[in-house]
């Protein structure tokens, strides 16, 4: 490049998240030109997340577990019920999750997991350029030929490109301007998002693995639904780092609206619930972050190519928001896949949407669109048992309180007393129905 | 007319919520480091009397990058060398100590007539680095500046600020010019970012590297030495909320209050 030629690569990935590192990672190694262009002034000094899932990224770096910052590895799991002074949780785990691959399940801090993850992508040649921010891509040719050229950096230079990746993440505010330029088909519903807040509360390491019975760098992983999410679509969670936790929930963004409670408030509720706040007694506030997360699942998922671009992660609402609430495996295998199309057209010299099209076609064969469209009834069925989160929750336990209530009456009488407190007020039929529903979140 | 302009690396301390210092002195938390914003105002100056002037701008920086590489980014805004002292003796400098080592890299550089650096306000609340430099290598210097007026063979013009206001004064060259605090968002001297084109440009370009071979390093024991480290804990509030229509609740409080005068 001469200085004023004009920049042109094979591709050029708009997003240094897990979704466009894994791309531009398998383009690197290909040997392809390819440019990441991350807005943050780090690539993850601005991003939000809970848990890593492993898998894809082990495919593409085995053992990378032994070299990225992770804080520890998750070795148990719980799913926990709160009630207004009442508790039940269900802890799992097994002796396997403490060796590697550590059931590909990791706690990391995204500044520092990120960073790492592109300086890979940097060693394996991909140039890195952060703090900059695309505000839109160039376009050439009408209609049916029209096609995505190049990108606009903004306060900077046009950079143009064969292919362009978009990976900007659950915003998405430059993929959005692409489905109108080049006439992309939406979701059949359109995209909804949930508001996903974390602290990070700094705690030593000893209480940490005290507190939830821990070893060396296992970790806990703990969701929580219950009376502190009352009125919300949404759930906590808890998970251990080295010398911190992360604390959060995320909750659809219209009941946020709705409840009443700003999602301070709601973060505060959930910190006084008497069995979290000995979790995290004597800690120290470090940090406090919120972001978006697409949860419209499979039936919002829109067109994910057009000519000249492929759109990946979350910027494709490529997130499972089941019981596993998934979206880190996702976006890396949609970005790993989307990098292995493009390098493939390269070869070919051909990057219409025909040749593009072999990336939604083989997305199709993974576990990334079958998942998704497994759990495709998942936000309608949240909208419609409200109760879900918090009050199903609150009588479960109120039901396992009152049923080991130590008394001198038969046991017959207190079982039958749980039961009738469990269903007072409850509309059997509607119970009935919710519990049918419910079955199909698991 | 060629500058020499002294970066450094900070701790970005802008995000942290509570205690940055725990009880040992050390830094808690994930403490990432950015470009010390007044060491970017000072390239910045450099930077654009090469846009109008032409010359050449080096930038000299001490220790390895942490996270944000202070060299590389300022190749990134067209500096035309980047040089980095490091050596396993510089480790526990003091500012003397690197001063001795920035006279001696900034002689070593040579042919210049400016030599500009930031105050450094958050790092070490410590603002001589460029007045001890310009001490020792016998030049005149101006500290707090805020802008150019004018630069030509025969000196430069600057405002400074001061106590309620600026002054307006004239050094001959060379000279070193010590940078005030960060300028306002829309200040037409508000640094520029880097550009892209560059950054493809310099993402491998080698930094050399100076050590206590190729510089003076009779200056390297420290005069001053870290004793210990205090912190000054933070006041607890307690803040307590009460609903402005409960006359009885509101009534409470100012007797509270009476009872605490
Ligand atoms: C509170 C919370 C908890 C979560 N918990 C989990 C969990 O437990 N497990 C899980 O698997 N997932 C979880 N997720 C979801 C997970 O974080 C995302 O699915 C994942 O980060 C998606 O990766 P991505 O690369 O598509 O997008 P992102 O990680 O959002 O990356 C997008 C990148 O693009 C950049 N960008 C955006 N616009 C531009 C632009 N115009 N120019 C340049 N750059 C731009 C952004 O700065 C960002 O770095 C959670 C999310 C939240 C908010």
């Amino acid at each position: 490049m001469s200085d004023d030629e004009r920049v042109q690569v094979d591709v050029i990935v708009v997003g240094g998240g897990p979704a466009g590192l894994s791309a531009a990672y398998v383009l690197a190694r290909e040997g392809l030109d390819v440019i990441v262009i991350e807005r943050g002034e780090t690539a993850g000094s601005k991003n939000v997340s809970g848990l890593l899932y492993g898998t894809v990224l082990n495919e593409m770096m085995p053992g990378f577990y032994e070299r990225a910052p992770i804080e520890r590895s998750i070795a148990k799991r719980s799913i926990g019920f709160l009630g207004d002074g009442v508790q039940a949780s269900i802890c799992f785990g097994t002796d396997e999750w403490s060796d590697p691959p550590y059931n590909n399940t990791f706690m990391v801090y995204r500044s520092q997991f990120d960073k790492w993850f592109a300086g890979e992508v940097e060693e394996a040649d991909a140039a890195l350029l952060e703090g900059m921010v695309v505000d839109g891509l160039i376009y050439e040719g009408e209609d049916e030929q029209r096609k995505a050229v190049g990108v606009n950096i903004r306060d900077d230079e046009d950079f143009y490109a064969d292919v362009i990746i978009l990976a900007d993440g659950a915003n998405a505010l430059v993929t959005s301007e692409v489905f109108e330029q080049l006439n992309m088909r939406r979701g059949k519903e359109p995209q909804s998002y949930a508001l996903g807040v974390k602290e990070i509360i700094g705690l030593p390491r000893e209480k940490i693995e005290d507190r939830f019975g821990l070893e060396n760098n296992e970790g806990m992983a703990m969701d929580l639904i219950g009376s502190p999410f009352e009125g919300l679509v949404g759930a906590g969670f808890i998970y251990t780092a080295k010398e911190s936790l992360a604390i959060g929930f995320a909750a659809k963004v219209e009941s946020i609206a709705k409840c009443g409670r700003t999602p301070n408030e709601i973060i505060d509720g959930f910190k006084q619930h008497p069995q979290v706040r000995r979790l995290i007694q004597g800690g120290e506030l470090l940090e406090y972050s919120a972001h978006l997360i697409p949860e419209g699942g499979y039936r919002a998922v829109p067109e994910l190519i057009g000519n000249g671009v492929m759109v990946v992660g979350d910027a494709a609402g490529l997130v499972n928001m089941s019981l596993y609430h998934e979206g880190s495996n996702l976006a890396m295998a949609s970005g790993k896949l989307a990098g292995e199309v493009a390098a493939e057209a390269k070869q070919k010299g051909d990057f219409s949407k025909r040749t593009l099209a072999a990336y939604p076609e083989k997305l199709e064969g993974t576990f990334v669109m079958q998942d998704l469209k497994k759990y495709q009834g998942v936000p309608e069925i949240l909208d419609h048992i409200p109760g879900v989160f918090a009050e199903y929750p609150a009588r479960a336990c109120r039901l396992l309180v009152d049923y080991f209530r130590v008394s001198e009456r038969s046991k017959a009488v207190i079982q039958k007393e749980a039961l009738k407190n469990f269903l007072r007020g409850l509309p059997k039929i509607q119970f009935g129905r919710d519990l049918l529903r419910a079955r199909k979140l698991m | 007319m060629n500058s020499i302009v002294i970066v450094r690396e900070i701790w970005d301390t802008r995000d942290l919520v509570g205690d940055v210092v725990g009880g040992d002195g050390e830094l808690k938390g994930n403490l990432l480091t950015r470009f010390e914003p007044e060491d970017l105002n000072a390239l910045e100056m450099a930077l654009q009397i090469k846009d109008q002037q032409g010359g050449k701008v080096t930038v000299i920086s001490i220790h390895p990058s942490r996270d944000v590489d202070v060299l590389r980014e300022a190749l990134y805004r067209d500096v035309d060398e980047a040089i980095r002292l490091d050596d396993p003796q510089f480790a526990a400098l003091d500012t003397l100590g690197m001063a001795h080592l920035f006279s001696s890299a900034i002689q070593k550089v040579g042919d210049y007539q400016l030599v500009l650096t930031g105050i450094s306000i958050p790092e070490g609340e410590n603002a001589f680095l460029g007045n001890q430099i310009a001490t020792l290598l016998g030049l005149p210097h101006a500290s707090y500046v805020d802008a150019l007026e004018g630069i030509d063979e025969t000196g430069v013009t600057c405002k400074r600020g001061i106590e309620g206001g600026y002054e307006t004064v004239r050094l001959p060259l060379p000279a070193v010019l010590v940078v005030g605090v960060a300028l306002l968002k829309d200040d037409p001297r508000t640094p520029r970012t880097a550009k892209a084109r560059l950054k493809l440009k310099h993402r491998k370009t080698a930094i050399p590297t100076w050590g206590s071979a190729d510089l003076d390093a009779s200056h390297l024991t420290p005069v001053t030495t870290l004793v210990k480290r205090d912190t000054v804990p933070q006041r607890e509030i307690e803040s307590q909320s009460i609903d402005p229509e409960d006359e009885a609740a509101l009534k409470a409080m100012l007797n509270e209050w009476r009872s605490l005068r």
